[in-house]
């Protein structure tokens, strides 16, 4: 059966903080209340990442956060996509060069979808995660990894085992 | 406002603030280090319920290698403030735990001047 | 007895909106142990604002310390650099910083109060909540041309004036906010299961709000008269009609009751401060350079604020210091949870309302 159809129509959200200020997340929540209602096009916040099909990181990402997100990253099932809200989490914004942060979400995993603006609108959020509807639509069963990460995937892949490999070359950056 | 700073070597801190502190009437709010290049400048804030612009100030000065005193014993919530101070600081403050904020990774004392 | 279990809670979970870590150590259902791990958003801000922002750009950076409660820290910076540079804030900078403060304080307590009613599994409630609380986003786009990070104060006074055709919408949306509010106040005080769920689940008693230096909300819920408000002349607040609330009993129930009545008490404020708002400048310029040290209190929606700056004659600050309520709230939280049931957990975290941006900086 196709299931492509049907994954547009009732995409998941799973949100996760790396470090921004709680703007863009409270922007992120007042997407979800009636106002502005993301509910419309089917998407539901659960935070579980196994249930999710969208991915909405908000923040620079600090370097505790980082190991957490590609984590989450690795445990969602594909076809997957990431949204990057707010200006921090596209390129760093204020927070671009401070000491303990990563300038950006695309240094850590891949992002499909960037939403600027500090904080940013909940209209633009809500462009942003239909745009990524957009793009869910187009991805296929293919594991996609992080730019930085040369961990060879052939299927049938063994989820456990490319996350501890993933985790380990993590680790191994940090150290070298 | 009203400053009430008393200035003291680092082992009486702990006498120092003993002897005025009583849970009942004092607000602790918080410890704070200033570098001063070598050296910290320590300064614990109080204040009292129901005052008016109303600070005393213990300060006192450190080097990078003293032991800074603590005073979880007279005030039980301060052990957050002092892992702060000796995770960014690097100081070396009694009972405290390095990594509150810090990563390894991340640079280390980074509050440090130079 | 049972067995020890390791139920860890975050730093990503359903309950939470943010990333905090509290392992728990349980026997049965009893909670015995607990570690708390805070430092998933640490940034840096501290350094980044005494070596790399000149003074006059801290307090738009001191902003992003915290989205919901973005007004305080930008009102601490500027209070504590204006007296530090002694300069003179025009009134109606004043009056409108106050009023945004308080505009911000609403959204903030709407959304805590929303919180809890989900974690307690009135959805609906937090629905309705979050309903009304975009009405005060609305105000607050309205008057300063953001929803947050607004930074509308600025050192010597405000960015933006209010003209007379927002001050006419603004009286509109206030008017139905107030009704609004009223409805919610009635809903927490009294709806049955909320209460039945809620009373006295995690009580902080006074004695233990005193001996662990709880502020904000919990700490005038346990029955302890504090309030920088009172405690710290930075606004005019006295002339507005403020009055402190205080509660007795401590548990979550009074928290979130506190915050609605918090709520109508601001709302009171701002309708004064609409009414009485003076004429004249809304800035002054600020000339000079920082010297010596100035440390000011404020109360932002979660409690006490602390700030302390230090300059010597350069462009840029040698040191600030941002001392936020939930970092003096974490204490007794890690307190609070030994003994208790793990299921009342999530919903004691949110009743205290962590800010945890605010804590990590
Ligand atoms: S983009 Fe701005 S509002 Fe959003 S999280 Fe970053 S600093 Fe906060």
């Amino acid at each position: 059966m196709d299931f492509k159809s049907f994954r547009k129509k009732s995409p998941w959200i799973l949100h996760y903080n790396t470090g921004s200020c709680n703007g863009c997340d409270i922007e992120i929540l007042a997407c979800l209340a009636p106002k502005y209602d993301i509910e419309r096009f089917g998407a539901l916040n659960r935070g579980n990442p196994k249930q999710s099909d969208i991915l909405i990181v908000t923040g620079p990402v600090t370097k505790r956060a980082k190991e957490r997100l590609l984590r989450l990253y690795l445990e969602m099932p594909e076809p997957k996509v990431v949204v990057a809200v707010g200006a921090c989490a596209c390129s760093g914004g204020v927070f671009r060069h401070m000491y303990n942060v990563e300038n950006g979400v695309d240094k850590v995993i891949p992002v499909d979808v960037y939403v600027p603006g500090c904080a940013a609108r909940p209209e633009a959020i809500i462009d942003g995660v239909i745009k990524a509807l957009e793009i869910l639509e187009k991805k296929g069963k293919e594991v996609e990894l992080p730019r930085w990460c040369s961990v060879e995937v052939k299927p049938p892949v063994n989820r456990v085992k490319l996350l501890n490999r993933c985790l380990e070359e993590l680790h191994g950056r940090r150290r070298g | 406002m009203v400053v009430d700073e008393v200035k003291v070597p680092l082992r009486d801190v702990r006498r120092t603030i003993k002897e005025f502190y009583n849970p009942q009437e004092w607000h602790f709010i918080t410890v704070n280090g200033v570098d001063l290049g070598g050296k910290v400048e320590l300064k614990w804030f109080f204040t009292r319920y129901g005052e008016e612009e109303y600070f005393k100030v213990v300060t006192a000065e450190a080097s990078y290698e003293d032991e800074v005193p603590t005073i979880t014993y007279l005030i039980p919530s301060a052990w957050i403030s002092e892992w702060e101070l000796a995770d960014l600081f690097g100081l070396n403050v009694e009972g405290a735990k390095k990594g509150l904020f810090l990563d390894p990774e991340s640079p280390q004392a980074p509050l440090r001047r130079g | 007895m049972g067995k020890r279990i390791t139920v860890p809670f975050g730093s990503q979970h359903v309950a939470l909106p943010e990333p905090v870590r509290f392992v728990f150590q349980t026997e049965n259902e009893k909670i015995v142990d607990v570690e708390v791990d805070v430092g998933y958003v640490h940034r840096g801000i501290e350094k980044a604002c005494a070596t790399k922002f000149k003074y006059m750009q801290v307090g738009y950076v001191v902003a992003r310390v915290c989205g919901l409660c973005a007004i305080s820290h930008t009102l601490g910076y500027v209070t504590a650099l204006e007296r530090l540079m002694g300069v003179e804030v025009p009134k109606r900078a004043l009056y409108l910083r106050l009023l945004v403060s308080e505009l911000d304080r609403i959204h903030s307590h709407l959304l805590a109060m929303g919180h809890t009613a989900e974690v307690a599994g009135y959805e609906n409630l937090f629905m309705q909540t979050f309903r009304h609380r975009e009405l005060v986003m609305e105000m607050l786009e309205l008057l300063t041309g953001n929803r947050v990070q607004f930074d509308f104060a600025c050192p010597g006074g405000v960015n933006r004036d209010l003209t007379p055709e927002v001050e006419k919408v603004l009286r509109e949306k206030l008017k139905l906010l107030e009704e609004k509010a009223l409805w919610l106040k009635d809903v927490y005080e009294n709806d049955f299961s909320l209460a039945l769920r809620w009373k006295g689940i995690g009580v902080v008693t006074e004695k233990m709000a005193k001996e662990m230096n709880v502020v904000g909300p919990p700490a005038r819920a346990a029955g302890l008269k504090t309030d920088a408000r009172a405690e710290f002349n930075y606004l005019p607040f006295k002339e507005v009609g403020y009055k402190m609330v205080v509660l007795k009993g401590g548990s979550i129930y009074e928290r979130n009751l506190l915050r609605a009545l918090e709520v109508l008490n601001s709302i009171q404020m701002c309708w004064n401060v609409l009414d009485g708002l003076p004429e004249g400048e809304i800035k002054v310029p600020v000339k000079g350079l920082p010297e010596g040290e100035m440390f000011v209190r404020i109360e932002a929606p979660r409690g006490e604020l602390f700030y302390y700056i230090r300059g010597s004659q350069k462009l840029v600050l040698d040191r600030v210091r941002i001392r936020v309520p939930t970092f003096s709230n974490i204490p007794v939280m890690k307190e609070l949870f030994v003994g208790m049931d793990y299921a009342d957990v999530p919903a004691t975290v949110i009743s205290f309302d962590p800010c945890l941006s605010c804590t990590a900086r």
